[in-house]
């Protein structure tokens, strides 16, 4: 059974498929076994908290039974898009109170599509280099001086960028009048 | 042993030849599949349980994995039965005891 069997557009399996790969290979057999039970099941909240399950299975196994902790840890690309995602999640209360103080046709304006642009990129930067940082402590990986250096300033910048921008804007998603 | 574990020996000990899937067993004992799959990874590991894979799944869905408690896993289901049942005994006496006191 390969995962190219499995139907691609089924973003449930597909997030299955993701996460029992970071399972060890000796363990390649219940990984195979979750996603081929996934396409029996029927429903999307049934198929939903199977997957949540088994990928807490696939963590749990990975944790446990990984050579090393950098085995369970997904490489830069996927930590990307978990950034990018985390980025979106971490800026849509903010779109959502000045949607509801200004409507939604404030949201269409170029200065809009910037000031939030500007709000997830920073909000996906931090997340990103916090997640690669963390791992990298966690896997206890000696990494260069300047490297970490580097990250931690890169981390601070967009942290603060972020946070300084938020409570910049605040009155205005709050809907005070002239607020620029 | 865990409740979780012994429920999951129980469910199987039902009908001990036949071949059982996750799926099935999650629904039966009302466990979720983040419970389940350690434990019978647990159990195949201790020897209990035996595996396959599903020779005629239906069409255009891939086979699936397979269980059933193996000679060993009976008999430590036939010995979980047991201690289950003295432990049982003895409640069921000091209930006994205490009434008459």
């Amino acid at each position: 059974v390969s995962s190219t069997e499995f139907d691609r557009a089924d973003a449930a399996a597909q997030l299955l498929d993701w996460f029992t790969t970071l399972m060890p290979a000796r363990r390649s057999e219940w990984s195979r076994a979750m996603r081929a039970e996934l396409h029996h099941i029927a429903g999307g909240p049934a198929r939903w908290t199977f997957v949540l399950g088994c990928v807490w299975v696939a963590l749990r196994t990975c944790a446990l039974e990984g050579k090393t902790m950098t085995s369970c840890s997904p490489p830069a690309g996927r930590t990307a898009v978990v950034a990018c995602g985390g980025g979106a999640l971490m800026v849509m209360p903010f779109i959502g109170l000045e949607s509801a103080s200004a409507g939604v046709s404030a949201l269409r304006t170029i200065d809009a599509a910037m000031l939030f642009g500007m709000l997830w990129t920073l909000a996906a930067m931090t997340l990103f280099v916090g997640i690669r940082l963390i791992l990298s402590f966690k896997a206890e990986r000696s990494r260069p001086q300047p490297v970490l250096l580097l990250q931690v300033i890169v981390l601070v910048l967009a942290a603060v960028g972020w946070l300084g921008i938020i409570g910049d804007q605040m009155p205005c998603f709050l809907g005070e009048p002239n607020c620029d | 042993v865990s409740p979780q574990t012994a429920a999951v020996v129980r469910a199987l000990t039902t009908a001990p030849g036949t071949w059982r899937h996750g799926y099935e067993l999650c629904r039966e004992i009302g466990l979720k599949a983040g419970s389940m799959y350690p434990i019978l990874m647990r159990l195949a590991d201790r020897g209990l349980l035996e595996t396959k894979w599903e020779t005629d799944p239906p069409a255009g869905r891939p086979p699936r994995h397979l269980y059933r408690l193996t000679a060993a896993g009976r008999r430590s289901a036939a010995e979980l039965t047991a201690e289950r049942v003295v432990a049982h005994g003895s409640v069921q006496r000091l209930r006994v005891r205490e009434h008459e006191l």
